[in-house]
């Protein structure tokens, strides 16, 4: 950006030729972002308008109009009444279960995770590097990999089917992440600090809430995002270990869309894939500028 | 010398490896009750790891540590009562300036209309008082200095750790905060363990040095000790700016006496000791040390006989410091620093002629470096 800014300036002193030359490269530069901004903001465009249209003017075709007919109908239908399976419940109840299982999810591994980091960073012990590098490795396991050991230990603990295996599921699967980004962040960390609260008397976990944690806003930031939006979008997990009533959003989503019987109600679809989507954007929109900066964090600081 | 005062803080024959190298190898240091210990030497002596080892952040290999004869060794570092102040201050960023200071206290336990009290007196006494409801972001260099301090005195320990306080403040605020910690010392008369690299830190600062190299001790004593009478070309070399001048001769004995010879130059040595004529004899190669102080210009040039302690040297460069002038000569091979009046009316190049003060005179010998008297 201040690059060209800069060019432009320097420009000024030219020739009126090349001063034009700048503007027009500035304006293909914007009309190429616009383009591409267009490019992906389209499938959500689509996706909304036709989510507040009746069936039959989407059986018109022409899928990029306006509605003639506004209606709220498609997404009353898509939330609380839906055939879904067997019932006509909406995703509603769905929902509610993608909730009871990312919260505790995102909290537990987060929680953890900074632990993680604090021990990784503070309270070198042998072999600490090996542990480490171990948890990292979880991050390179594909999905796939995992299905079956981790049904049979789901089983052996009893919890196959429920919304706690789910929770544990994805906390084991999201540990390695946020053990990296709370590893890296209180590697920048100054010893000096956690030693003076030595010091000063303060225990394991009192250096951990009173010193450590204040100061770890960006980085919980990240890691609360990074694995809400995981965890939420997940549909391997949902698909294999769920049960009639663990089932998470994005499994839900997938047996509205892909039901036979009736008709196809593309507008309820897309209504109910809007709403799959929302708290992730939620999400993204209330803290995303901390996502950068906290990403950042860690790397800058060294 | 202190051999007189027991010992209160004991540092006894301690050894540390890290992953099989040696960082300290067997140290014994002792302060007395009350006073000023400084730890000093080149970056990667062993200095910080010593106070690392006396706070108990890191564990000795072997040896002890005893605080009034009873070893504080396998205690945590908030039980031996002690407090440190921190290079880099390390100041709590998300608490106050009286959050800070009372962090220990309210670890402790103590109630918080005590722990007011004494933060206020604390604030007082380091003239910190309008800054108690900031937090460190907002201060100054030297006013986070007097925090770390204020957040050590408040424990009242038995003894201070220093490691570097003043290595992050600008050269003015360096000499200002000098003072004050020899005010406070003075004031508390609590024993004090000071890391720095800076010998006139340490000259200022101490009643007892000890220069450290590789882990090991070069010499412990009074900053008076160390600078007139180093116990190898090491602590000759460290302590002292310019650092000290050094000239490898041999002793010869003349009618005029045991005399330095050195190139075409020869200085007579100043009442010899037995030991030093002796040598004169088998290893008549010896190195000479003299700091720059002891050369002065020769103003009477009467005084050219032999045996004389002049000599007649070039000018390479002349070093005006306001209040002092120093001329760093140049003869074949022999360098000297010297300083000289600062008026001195001289250009590089210019002869000129240097009295020896040969009774401030240092040797060492020139194959181990230790010192010859």
């Amino acid at each position: 950006m201040s690059n060209s800014e800069a060019s432009i300036v320097d420009d000024r002193s030219l020739s009126s030729g090349s001063k034009f030359g700048a503007r027009a490269g500035r304006a293909f530069l914007y009309l190429v972002l616009i383009l591409f901004a267009v490019y992906y903001l389209l499938p959500l465009y689509v996706m909304l308008v036709n989510s507040f249209k009746p069936l039959d003017e989407i059986r018109r075709g022409d899928m990029m109009a306006l509605p003639d007919m506004w209606t709220i109908a498609p997404w009353a239908s898509a939330w609380s009444t839906a055939q879904i399976g067997v019932q006509a419940t909406g995703l509603k109840p769905y929902f509610m279960n993608s909730i009871a299982m990312v919260v505790p999810a995102v909290l537990i591994s987060t929680v953890l995770g900074s632990l993680n980091g604090y021990v990784l960073t503070k309270w070198r012990f042998r072999g600490d590097g090996i542990v480490f590098g171990l948890l990292l490795l979880s991050c390179f396991i594909p999905f796939q990999i995992v299905l079956i050991p981790m049904a049979r230990m789901l089983g052996i603990l009893g919890l196959a089917g429920s919304t706690s295996g789910l929770v544990l599921v994805h906390v084991v699967y999201g540990l390695g992440f946020t053990t990296l980004f709370f590893r890296n962040y209180y590697a920048a960390f100054p010893t000096e600090l956690v030693r003076a609260a030595q010091i000063d008397g303060a225990g394991f976990f009192r250096i951990f809430y009173r010193i450590l944690l204040p100061s770890s806003g960006p980085i919980i930031v990240v890691s609360v995002i990074w694995q809400f939006t995981n965890i939420w979008n997940d549909f391997l997990f949902g698909a294999s270990f769920a049960d009639v009533d663990s089932v998470p959003m994005t499994v839900a989503l997938n047996n509205l869309v892909s039901s036979s019987t009736g008709v196809k109600e593309y507008n309820v679809h897309f209504a109910g894939a809007v709403l799959a989507a929302l708290p992730t954007l939620v999400v993204y929109v209330v803290s995303g500028r901390y996502f950068v900066r906290g990403l950042m964090a860690g790397a800058v600081k060294g | 010398m202190n051999n007189t005062a027991k010992p209160f803080l004991e540092i006894d024959s301690l050894s540390k490896q890290f992953a099989g190298v040696d960082a300290l190898k067997n140290v014994s240091i002792d302060v007395e009750e009350g006073g000023f210990l400084v730890l000093i030497g080149p970056s990667g002596c062993g200095k910080s790891t010593l106070l690392n080892m006396i706070a108990g952040f890191e564990a000795a290999s072997s040896g002890d540590i005893r605080i009034a004869g009873r070893s504080i060794k396998e205690l945590h570092p908030s039980k031996r009562d002690i407090a440190m102040v921190f290079q880099s201050y390390a100041l709590y960023p998300n608490m106050t300036v009286a959050e800070n200071i009372g962090f220990g206290m309210e670890t402790r336990g103590i109630p918080k209309i005590e722990r007011h009290k004494k933060t206020a007196e604390v604030a007082a006494m380091l003239q910190i008082e309008p800054l108690l409801k900031r937090k460190p972001g907002q201060l100054s260099g030297g006013q986070r200095q007097r925090v770390a301090m204020g957040r050590a005195l408040v424990r009242d320990p038995r003894a201070f750790l220093f490691d570097e306080p003043l290595s992050n403040l600008d050269a003015r605020l360096r000499v200002d905060m000098r003072a004050e910690i020899k005010k406070l010392h003075a004031r508390l008369g609590t024993t004090i363990v000071y890391v720095t690299h800076d010998q006139i830190e340490a000259m200022t600062l101490a009643t007892k040095i000890a220069v450290l190299r590789h882990g090991e001790v070069q010499q412990v004593g009074t900053p008076d000790d160390i600078y007139h009478r180093p116990a190898n070309t090491f602590v000759a070399d460290f302590m002292g700016s310019p650092a000290m001048n050094r000239v490898t001769g041999t002793l010869n004995q003349t009618q005029n006496g045991l005399q330095l010879v050195f190139g075409e130059h020869s200085l007579p040595l100043h009442q010899p000791s037995e030991t030093l004529l002796a040598r004169a004899g088998h290893t008549p190669i010896i190195d000479m040390g003299m700091r720059a102080e002891n050369i002065a210009h020769a103003l009477n040039e009467q005084s050219y006989e032999a045996g004389s302690s002049i000599l007649n040297l070039t000018i390479e460069l002349i070093e005006p410091t306001g209040s002092d002038t120093f001329i760093a000569t140049r003869d074949a091979e022999v360098y000297f620093t010297a300083r000289v009046e600062n008026n001195l009316r001289a250009n590089t190049g210019d002869r000129i002629a240097l009295n020896f003060d040969m009774s401030k005179a240092h040797f060492f010998d020139t194959n181990s470096g230790e010192r010859v008297e």
